[in-house]
């Protein structure tokens, strides 16, 4: 039997409410998500479950606005990126990417970032801000611009924290900068 | 501080990042608690479980009455050729009695 396409599957819901059609968007499209959402918060799961949570219930309230002849993962996905956003900005990190001297200050690259036994992990003790660009950039692969539209900064923002990011994880992440440091906490909390 | 540009990926982090994965199966928890939010606000039907409580016992009622039509149609049969037995009998073996008895008449 074909496999139900996610523009059909989105009518279903949005007409009858229909949770199979539901189900089966979930499966499809909601690892892509929470992976995303856990990068983002730097893999701390209860953050990530309540953003993946939100992102669903904009998207599903909202599906007269999904245009069919966009893909439902990057639509799904955008509306995501503008909650973490949110997010970010309530717990303050977004303004951690407001120079961190420590950080940008030190040459680079002292070592290569493919040499961390666990990128993940290291990327997840970038501060919130800087995180937040290289998930976008180096894995997602938004544009510069995008970002910008995404996170309400400037492309040119996003350009100097994309840098800063990949010295941090060039360095091992140490020694970061008290304040960048509390944010980052606030952010886990 | 170094310019951006002058801070690009080399080709081994490239391909460290390439090898990420890009998906992640949450709990499943998670599906339940979604649903349950998106009930509660309207976007996804309840029905589902609506339906099968009203649909089982229909489907049960369903199921009795067949049974019971096809026992009494059976019985009813049973009954008809019984009752037709004796005289289907004797309309075989005495079939040439009766036309006789027309005949004479």
């Amino acid at each position: 039997m074909a496999q139900a396409r996610d523009a059909d599957l989105v009518d279903r819901i949005a007409e009858d409410r229909d949770r199979g059609a539901f189900a089966e968007l979930w499966q499809r499209h909601t690892p892509r998500l929470y992976q995303l959402q856990l990068r983002l918060t730097g893999h701390v799961v209860e953050d990530a479950e309540d953003l993946v949570q939100e992102t669903w219930f904009r998207a599903a309230r909202g599906l007269s606005t999904f245009q069919r002849d966009r893909g439902f993962g990057a639509w799904l996905r955008g509306i995501g990126v503008n909650v973490a956003r949110e997010w970010l900005r309530q717990q303050g990190g977004l303004d951690a990417r407001i120079v961190d001297t420590d950080v940008l200050d030190v040459p680079a690259p002292l070592e290569s970032f493919a040499d961390h036994l666990d990128l993940d992990a290291a990327i997840a003790r970038l501060p919130a801000g800087y995180r937040a660009v290289f998930v976008l950039h180096d894995i997602e692969g938004y544009t510069h611009d995008e970002i910008g539209t995404a996170l309400a900064i400037a492309p040119g923002t996003s350009k100097s924290q994309l840098s800063a990011a990949r010295r941090a994880l060039r360095r091992g992440l140490q020694p970061f900068h008290p304040v960048e440091e509390s944010v980052d906490e606030r952010t886990r909390g | 501080m170094n310019a951006p540009e002058d801070n690009e990926l080399t080709s081994r982090e490239v391909a460290a990042l390439a090898a990420l994965s890009r998906e992640r199966f949450p709990d499943a928890a998670l599906e339940a608690r979604v649903v349950r939010s998106l009930e509660r606000a309207g976007v996804l039907g309840r029905t589902r479980w609506w339906r099968v409580r009203v649909s089982l016992p229909i489907a049960l009622a369903a199921g009795i009455a067949l049974f019971a039509s096809g026992l009494a149609a059976g019985r009813a049969i049973a009954a008809r050729s019984a009752a037709a037995g004796p005289s289907a009998k004797s309309a075989a073996v005495g079939g040439p009695t009766a036309v006789r008895i027309v005949i004479s008449l």
